[in-house]
């Protein structure tokens, strides 16, 4: 009787923990807000600022803008296990849109994506609602998120940035500085009592002479984890560049120059472009090679503050 | 990582603010030298602050000075080994026109101009060849992207032919070779930092984007160490370092054009912030 009265409170307690652990992942799915996620084929390598300078923090704080993003490409998957070689046939073409508002260390966004008739996300969900919230006193950020597809998974995952380690590799005639990233995902799907975790390492170069962060080289690596299964583990590799965003109207000739009598003023709304390239390469025989290539165009607009 | 949101929107807050000050005009309080880096730059690193300038204050016909390095011959550019004589232009320049001006001088300067403002104000005395008086009434001095510690690139073989291409005389690469970080120059700079803080009221060390990655200045030089490394009684002269994301050093993306910066600037050279 007396261990009967035990096992139900360990019950109670595991399903109050999975509660707990559900509307914590809601509720940032409700307040969350970042780009900054681990690697994926359909994403662009994007990776919180973790400064924490008093006058970053304020920056931090101020932060209010709304951003959609819609890009088009193509999207290649292997189907042999283990090969290197992610070109098949099947019509390649995908697309994905993503809208978001940030509020101070906050953000919401949403989601949705086609990686072609490959599936060569399969990772990834199909559509996604998520809230981030950045804590760079903490040198983290978290991301919960809600995903759906129709033909293949629905979960929820909470997955966390950490701040990069510099390697100053202290060449003599060279600054060469890249950034080290950890990220680690907890997937839950839908039907699946056994969790995922996933813990991902990157190395990356996010500045150069004269473009700035306008281009991004990124190497990383990732391993899904499950108890009592085989894990499955990749590497990737992606190049990023985007355009420098002007005013989708107005400004003149040069946005950041004084305007000429007459000109119109600048947009609130400003545009790039971007184009983003990936490969991903296994390293069991668990899963396939995958290469895609996106290009798109975002809009970032400010709300509200000073 | 691409250009991020956050930046952007600042950006767009940024060109809001100075339209703002074209309609509502402001009042510089001292004379402002706008040094160049490159001695053949030509002040092209201040295409649009000085334009904003010119557009946004009242006094800009009589306080703005932006300098330009000539040879003596009066044409081209001047035949100087490094940053010391570029100083002593500085200084010669301040004395002729600015040196009586009870409201003291400001200095904006970008890269190794920002080195040609601390000689003038720490590096006159005791230097062969060098008569120039130094800079006495120097106020405020923001420098984006100074190698106040020197950078690695400066001795690289890729850099200086990519410097060499196009410039036809060998000045330039012993004016490079003075920003290597263990050069004697950059040693004098060292040894001489708590003159340059002694000789000015408020020194705003600013940054591009540079804490990682491949990187033109890096933080610890364009931030001269940090306010630690100077002497107590003149750290309150030291403001806080900062970086402007998604800059670089020059181009386009280059921090001397980022509206931020030109905002920050403003603020600072009317003492809006302080």
């Amino acid at each position: 009787m007396r261990r009967s009265v035990r096992t139900r409170r360990c019950a109670r307690a595991a399903a109050k923990a999975r509660a707990v652990a559900f509307a914590f992942a809601a509720v940032l799915s409700l307040a969350p807000g970042a780009r900054a996620e681990i690697p994926a084929l359909t994403r662009e390598f994007v990776t919180e600022d973790f400064r924490s300078t008093p006058d970053a923090l304020q920056q931090l704080a101020q932060r209010r803008h709304v951003a959609l993003g819609i890009a088009g490409g193509a999207l290649w998957a292997g189907d042999e296990a283990g090969s290197w070689q992610a070109f098949r046939g099947g019509s390649p073409w995908g697309a994905r849109a993503e809208a978001l508002a940030s509020y101070g260390r906050c953000t919401l966004g949403a989601n949705a994506t086609n990686d072609g008739s490959r599936n060569a996300d399969a990772r990834e969900y199909g559509q996604r609602i998520t809230g981030a919230v950045h804590v760079p006193e903490m040198r983290t950020a978290l991301t919960g998120a809600v995903g759906y597809e129709r033909w293949h998974h629905r979960g929820t995952d909470l997955s966390a940035e950490f701040a990069p380690i510099r390697w100053h590799t202290h060449l003599r005639t060279m600054d060469l500085v890249p950034n080290v990233h950890f990220w680690t995902r907890y997937r839950k799907l839908e039907g699946d009592d056994k969790a995922i975790v996933t813990p991902a390492a990157g190395i990356a170069l996010q500045h150069f002479v004269v473009f700035g962060s306008q281009p991004v080289l990124a190497l990383s690596a990732q391993s899904d984890l499950s108890s009592g299964r085989t894990p499955s583990t990749f590497g990737m590799f992606q190049f990023g560049f985007a355009s420098v965003p002007r005013p989708l109207t107005g400004g003149g000739a040069d946005p950041d120059m004084p305007p000429a009598p007459g000109t119109p003023p600048p947009s609130l709304i400003d545009r790039n472009w971007f184009v983003t390239l990936a490969y991903a390469a296994p390293f069991d025989q668990r899963s396939s090679a995958r290469f895609g290539v996106l290009a798109g165009l975002r809009f970032v607009r400010p709300y509200g503050g000073s | 990582m691409p250009i991020s949101d956050a930046t952007r929107a600042a950006r767009t807050r940024a060109r809001q603010t100075l339209n703002g000050w074209i309609q509502n005009k402001l009042t510089l309080p001292r004379p402002v030298c706008l040094v160049p880096g490159w001695r053949d730059e030509q002040g092209e690193c201040w295409s649009h602050m000085d334009s904003w300038l010119k557009a946004t204050c009242t006094n800009y016909g009589a306080d703005v000075h932006p300098l330009v390095f000539v040879a003596e011959s009066g044409g081209g550019d001047p035949p100087w080994e490094d940053f010391l004589d570029f100083g002593s232009d500085v200084a010669d320049y301040v004395a002729k026109h600015l040196a009586n001006d009870p409201r003291g001088v400001d200095f904006v300067c970008h890269s190794m101009g920002g080195l040609d403002t601390f000689a003038a104000i720490a590096l006159m005395h005791g230097q062969p060849g060098i008569t120039s008086a130094p800079v006495t009434n120097a106020h405020t001095v923001i420098t984006f992207d100074t190698p106040f510690r020197g950078f690695a690139s400066a001795s690289n073989p890729l850099f200086q032919a990519f410097v060499k291409k196009g410039r036809q005389d060998s000045w330039v690469l012993l004016q490079l070779g003075a920003m290597e970080p263990d050069s004697k120059r950059m040693v004098e700079v060292g040894a001489a930092r708590d003159a340059f803080l002694g000789g000015v009221q408020a020194f705003w060390p600013r940054g591009a984007d540079n804490a990682a990655g491949a990187l033109e200045v890096p933080d610890t030089s364009a931030k001269f160490d940090g306010p630690n490394t100077f002497a107590s009684g003149l750290q309150p002269r030291y403001r806080p370092y900062a970086v402007f994301p998604d800059t670089s050093h020059s181009g386009t993306n280059g921090v001397t054009h980022d509206v931020r910066a030109i905002v920050e600037t403003l603020q600072i050279l009317t003492g809006q912030k302080t």
